[in-house]
């Protein structure tokens, strides 16, 4: 296995710069098989790290802007009347590629979101009689911005937790930006071709399952989920089995892209506030107090020790 | 609820028709106390409470007092004094009250409202809420409650320096009967070498932990932290030790089967 996680995070982070911690999450998410949930406000380049994880692997990438007026056949696909042949053809929609782009995915209605998180779970898609597999590697990045919240529609609390990953994109550092300025004042990116395959996704994949994971981590995953579920003013509830699983995979990914046969409790630290915050539900006061939820899960997993 | 939302608004309308009908006194309160002449009166006898309200300005009255709730109580009547100094007015009003049954009684705060002279905005200055126990048949009240836990307390002392002293009796012949032993001195703990040194014998995960922990003292790390956090420590920037800290760590968490290769990886 010649070309390596790390080396498609090199490749990217020459593209997108001062988001290291945003591409290396993603890989570890592509590694690990699942769905990413960016929020951010417009202009850090979450788009720009989508379509170029795409290319880097040479697979397909399509972007839906999500907006209200969209249908659930606009993401799946339709059965479309063909007059010379008097029968139906199917249009596979934009969600048969290895990397699509949900833009602002809480602009569309509550049934087209259900439409992609469906295909999302279940990696297929059933359009009339015919049910159609989603290409491997499969993974849907969806973007959210904080602002502009007028006329969206919240992602229920179910829809969520299909997410893998609910990623904070921060703005770059003076230094990240002035390199931001001289990168894109001269020419345009040059785009990522080759620095992995699709079938090298799913050999990584493979791999990262056989990372071992010892009894004492999955202990501290068990206490970590655990501690999300305490009595607490702001908690509704916490978060359900599905996020030990998710920690535990995502866990074992992060290993295996640092190049580890052994999952540590620093690669479960590292990734519980992205696997968690998340999957909590929480009450009015954590808002009426204008406390983050990530500032109150970091609290959470600092209060339980590591082995 | 239907009866506390007409309440408010029949509260509402009354303090905005008073406040259309009513000027008020611009005032800088400088205290506002409700004070009793005993904390436990007795049924069916007379007592007192004062409300003494004491502001800056010099002033002939005092508008929009209102006295205190006096529930569970019988008011037998009311003085009003008002004295004006150099510094300013006091207003006094003595209420005797009686009580016609034992128990608690709990006297609601007095208000006045008024102009607050420090920042001009109409406001309402509240006392002290006051509660009495008063004594009577069936209820013996705080003196009597005191007396009881009086009691207990020096029945308590009395059984502590007694078991105290059987105790230090018995010991005594206990002493005496065994030879004098040295104090038992806490087992020295291994050094990291000593502990590494364990570790290439034994070769099993318990010699894998007792040298991690070694070693994690040693950079002045605490328990509960991660790798990352020791890192980031001053000694752990030290080549040998950075990669002990690596090494320990994969072999701490590794399988069974690639422990024996993890501990040769330690680094001597």
């Amino acid at each position: 296995m010649s070309r390596t996680p790390q080396s498609l995070i090199a490749a990217l982070s020459q593209t997108i710069v001062g988001q290291r911690e945003i591409v290396e999450s993603l890989v570890v998410a592509l590694v690990a098989d699942g769905h990413v949930l960016l929020e951010g406000p417009p202009g850090l380049a979450k788009t720009l790290a989508c379509r170029s994880l795409a290319a880097a692997l040479d697979g397909t990438f399509k972007r839906v802007q999500f907006t209200p007026d969209l249908l659930p056949a606009d993401i799946t696909g339709t059965r479309i009347f063909d007059q010379r042949t008097a029968q139906f053809d199917t249009v596979l929609g934009p969600v048969f590629a290895n990397i699509v782009l949900a833009d602002e995915i809480n602009r569309a209605p509550a049934k087209v979101q259900s439409a992609l998180l469906e295909a999302m779970q279940e990696r297929q898609v059933t359009i009339g009689p015919q049910t159609h597999a989603l290409p491997q590697p499969f993974m849907v990045l969806a973007t959210m911005n904080p602002i502009d919240a007028d006329g969206t529609y919240a992602l229920p609390h179910a829809q969520l937790d299909r997410f893998l990953f609910k990623l904070q994109v921060g703005f770059p550092d003076a230094g990240e930006e002035l390199r931001i300025l001289d990168r894109f004042a001269v020419s345009d990116t040059q785009p990522l071709h080759g620095i992995a395959t699709l079938q090298d996704v799913l050999d990584w994949r493979k791999a990262a399952h056989a990372v071992h994971l010892d009894e004492k981590v999955k202990r501290y995953i068990v206490d970590l989920v655990a501690a999300t579920r305490e009595p607490h003013g702001y908690v509704q509830f916490g978060a359900s089995p599905r996020a030990s699983l998710a920690l535990a995979f995502t866990a074992r990914a992060r290993a295996f892209v640092n190049g580890r046969d052994v999952v540590l409790p620093d690669d479960v630290r590292a990734l519980a506030g992205s696997v968690l915050t998340h999957r909590i539900a929480y009450t009015h006061r954590i808002a009426v107090d204008r406390v983050a939820p990530e500032t109150f899960v970091a609290a959470a997993i600092e209060r339980v020790p590591a082995p | 609820m239907a009866a506390r939302l007409i309440a408010l608004a029949l509260f509402v309308l009354a303090v905005s028709s008073r406040a259309n009908a009513q000027t008020y006194q611009r005032l800088h309160v400088k205290s506002f106390v409700l004070s009793s002449s005993t904390d436990s009166p007795r049924v069916e006898q007379p007592f007192s409470v004062t409300m003494t309200i004491r502001v800056a300005e010099r002033v002939t009255h005092l508008d929009n007092v209102f006295l205190p709730e006096l529930l569970g109580t019988e008011e037998l009547g009311d003085e009003r004094s008002l004295s004006t100094d150099a510094g300013g007015t006091t207003y006094r009003e003595t209420m005797q009250l009686v009580a016609h049954a034992s128990g608690r009684v709990g006297l609601g705060a007095a208000f006045l409202d008024a102009i607050d002279a420090r920042n001009g905005k109409l406001s309402r200055f509240r006392s002290n809420p006051l509660t009495l126990e008063v004594a009577g048949p069936g209820y013996p009240g705080p003196g009597a409650w005191a007396a009881v836990v009086s009691l207990l307390f020096f029945a308590a002392m009395f059984g502590a320096a007694l078991w105290f002293v059987l105790k230090r009796h018995r010991r005594a012949h206990v002493e005496a009967a065994i030879e004098a032993a040295p104090d038992p001195q806490p087992e020295p703990r291994p050094s990291l070498e000593t502990a590494l040194a364990e570790l290439r014998v034994r070769r099993d995960r318990i010699a894998v932990m007792n040298a991690r922990d070694r070693l994690w003292e040693e950079v002045g790390a605490q328990k509960g932290q991660t790798l990352a956090d020791v890192l980031t420590l001053p000694v752990a920037a030290h080549p040998r030790t950075r990669a002990l800290l690596f090494a320990l760590e994969r072999a701490a968490f590794i399988d069974e089967e690639r422990l024996q290769n993890a501990i040769d990886e330690i680094p001597a």
